[in-house]
């Protein structure tokens, strides 16, 4: 069970394609984490994802991936402290529907998932902002950090210039 | 422009990758520096430079230009604190904090301030440092602005410092330019990435590779876990290896015998390596009044293209509001560089309301207010704490004082964008709304519950923990930087400061560190340094 005045110590973290490739075996996440997770990635990306489904899974996919490895950049604590969260909100999640709303987190309409989100940034509950604030800045790094998504941003970085030159 | 850290490496300058490490290593120096950021890097020439010889222990990796590929995906991880994801203990406040070898400087934004004439009054009055007046300082400074290439910048600003300007005239407000450390700058915007082209005169590419030349040995990847204490002095300096993710490899020991130690970790770093070392603190000052300058965010979106990615980050600043007649905590208005991650994650929201303002990303001009922090009886900053295996946290409460001034800089920066021509305005708040006029800002604003986690607060800027004076008793180091209870160990960051600076401090670490190492270095040798900068 989280304590009282935990942090969570992350937001705009990153990893290289690099790290991608060497460090995709790690697995972080349990089921239920990854679950919980998989259930807000699209809700907090909704307008940029795409709604393909099968595009759609494969970022989907993607992002569980790169979330995974931006953890390793932080200290033991603040990763124990992320995954404590997802742990928490999942099982308040899994709380909800045992009493009889859904059946399973996955029968979540879109709709119900925004206004749980929505009630997690607004509420009165230290924890439950931080866990918003954490998924929602986890999950928009990790996005905008990959230059295929800056299209409707018209952004692009100078061409012209070659590090270290 | 070569890159002077590549030179001296490939001259024969010693570096050791800690992350690279498989023997154990003890290294022997008349100085052991703790960090290489703006405090460690000056230190480390000045002393080199007499004559002394030093080793430079530094937590974060060696990244230089080539690796600059101007992308936050890349710099994030590799040259910030916690993967820039640092926040206080109730997660209220992010904090941005440089982690590789240059420290925060390689990262920074370039402004490049003198420590403020009434910032250093208030220490005169409150903080009991006589000595400390704008005339004393000026020689330090002007060394710094000479060794480092600190002008006021030439470049007409950016459109989003620009807008800045033109609310300020508008409104008759007070503005100023920027001066900034670089040389050869192509106006790029991508200062907080490491600069790609070697024009920031960052610790990276000036002092470091200016002292190793002269011998200085340096180590990254390797944290200072124990400063070990024999009687009034530090014997040795035990440190661990790291590995490319920044934890512990366990793959050697690392110990450094010097005669000194000049802590230089930075304010949330330093005070870390003191407490986890245990050394003698009898009033607990260590670690406390460890001042932000907490920042308010305001957005705006303007008709023509503002392109806040392009060019010098921060060239315009704004003091008007700075210091209030009344106890207020008082606020500078400056701007940041508009990144993809950055700009993302700073906005509030998510879905397609979000996604609909980042299309607006290139005709959005934001403005910041920096809190002048630490001046009042009702502003004592947060404190730092150690988790269970000794790393750093800081805890940080935030008064009443503080949201009062949070709101006001909510609603001033609102006002000047709609002066500047904003077509909307947004403050970044969880209930923030998009505000299409001055008169409706100001109503939605005032509204606005101030708490943590509803209002959106970061900071760039950590300062104290470690402070300056002549007391013992309220004070951790004297006035050149040596701590008061025992006889090898100085301090030269930006912990050493009784308060926040009110200006971004780089340029008041150079100087007030420049003096220091100085000092120390004609206490070592018996002679002064006549020629840094040469």
């Amino acid at each position: 069970m989280l304590g009282a005045g935990v942090a969570i110590s992350f937001g705009s973290v990153l990893y290289t394609d690099r790290d991608l490739v060497t460090r995709h075996q790690s697995k972080l996440f349990d089921p239920h984490q990854e679950t919980a997770l998989r259930a807000f990635i699209p809700i907090i990306l909704d307008g940029v994802i795409s709604k393909k489904a099968e595009t759609r899974q494969a970022q989907v996919d993607r992002i569980v991936l790169q979330m995974e490895l931006a953890l390793q950049y932080l200290p033991s604590f603040s990763r124990d402290q992320f995954l404590d969260l997802l742990s928490h909100l999942s099982r308040r999640l899994t709380r909800w529907a045992l009493a009889g709303q859904w059946t399973q987190l996955s029968e979540l309409s879109v709709a119900q998932r925004i206004e749980i989100l929505q009630s997690w940034r607004h509420s009165f509950i230290s924890l439950l902002q931080q866990a918003y604030q954490g998924l929602r800045e986890l999950v928009l790094a990790s996005w905008y950090g990959s230059s295929e998504h800056w299209a409707p941003l018209k952004y692009n970085k100078p061409a012209w210039v070659v590090p270290g030159r | 422009m070569k890159d002077p850290m590549k030179l001296a490496l490939d001259q024969g300058a010693q570096h050791i990758d800690g992350a690279l490490l498989s023997n154990d290593l003890v290294l022997e120096a008349d100085v052991a520096i703790v960090g290489s950021g703006a405090g460690g890097g000056i230190a480390a020439e000045i002393l080199t430079t007499a004559g002394l010889s030093v080793v430079i222990i530094e937590e974060g990796g060696l990244h230089t230009s080539q690796g600059f590929n101007m992308e936050e995906s890349t710099a994030y991880p590799h040259l910030y604190q916690e993967a820039a994801g640092r926040r206080t203990v109730d997660g209220a406040i992010s904090v941005l904090q440089g982690r590789c070898v240059g420290g925060g400087t390689t990262v920074n934004w370039t402004t490049s301030l003198r420590t403020p004439a009434n910032t250093l009054d208030h220490w005169r009055e409150v903080h009991k440092l006589p000595g400390l007046t704008v005339d004393a300082m000026a020689p330090w400074f002007e060394k710094v602005e000479k060794r480092l290439h600190i002008r006021l910048w030439q470049v007409p600003p950016n459109q989003n410092n620009g807008l800045l300007a033109d609310g300020c005239k508008r409104l008759g407000w007070q503005y100023n330019i920027i001066p900034r450390n670089v040389l050869g700058c192509a106006n790029l915007g991508y200062c907080g990435m490491g600069c790609p082209i070697n024009a920031k005169q960052s610790m990276l590419i000036t002092t470091l590779p200016s002292a190793m030349m002269q011998g200085a040995k340096l180590l990254s990847h390797m944290r200072v876990q124990r400063l070990v204490r024999q009687r009034d002095r530090i014997a040795e300096v035990q440190c661990s290896p790291l590995d490319r993710f920044g934890a512990p490899s366990g793959s050697a020991k690392v110990t450094i015998k010097a005669k000194h130690v000049v802590m230089a970790a930075g304010a949330i770093g330093t005070p870390a390596v003191i407490m986890r070392s245990e050394l003698p603190d009898p009033y607990g000052m260590v670690g406390h009044r460890t001042f932000l300058h907490p920042v308010l965010i305001s957005g705006s979106i303007f008709k023509q293209a503002v392109n806040g990615h392009s060019g010098a980050p921060q060239s315009i600043y704004s003091d008007q509001f700075l210091w209030p007649e009344r106890d207020e905590m008082g606020f500078k208005l400056e701007v940041p560089p508009l990144h993809p991650i950055l700009l993302a994650t700073k906005l509030v929201g998510f879905g397609q309301w979000h996604a609909d303002i980042m299309e607006k990303f290139n005709n959005l001009q934001v403005t910041l207010a920096l809190l002048r922090d630490g001046f009042s009886r009702q502003s004592q900053g947060g404190r730092v704490v150690l988790s269970s295996e000794g790393l750093p946290k800081l805890d940080y409460e935030i008064s009443d004082y503080l949201w009062k001034s949070a709101r006001q800089a909510l609603l001033t920066m609102a006002e000047l964008q709609f002066a500047a021509g904003a077509q909307q305005v947004l403050p970044m708040h969880e209930a923030g709304e998009i505000y299409n006029s001055w008169q409706q800002a100001k109503k939605g604003i005032n509204g606005l519950n101030m708490a943590p986690r509803q209002t959106t607060l970061t900071s760039a800027h950590v300062m104290g923990g470690c402070p300056m004076g002549g007391d013992p008793v309220t004070s951790v180091i004297d006035p050149d930087g040596r701590f008061h209870h025992l006889e090898n160990l100085w301090v030269m960051d930006g912990s050493m400061f009784p308060t926040s600076i009110g200006a971004n401090p780089q340029l008041s670490i150079y100087g007030f560190v420049a003096r220091n190492a100085s000092l120390l270095a004609e206490k070592l040798t018996g002679h002064a340094v006549s020629n840094w900068p040469n």
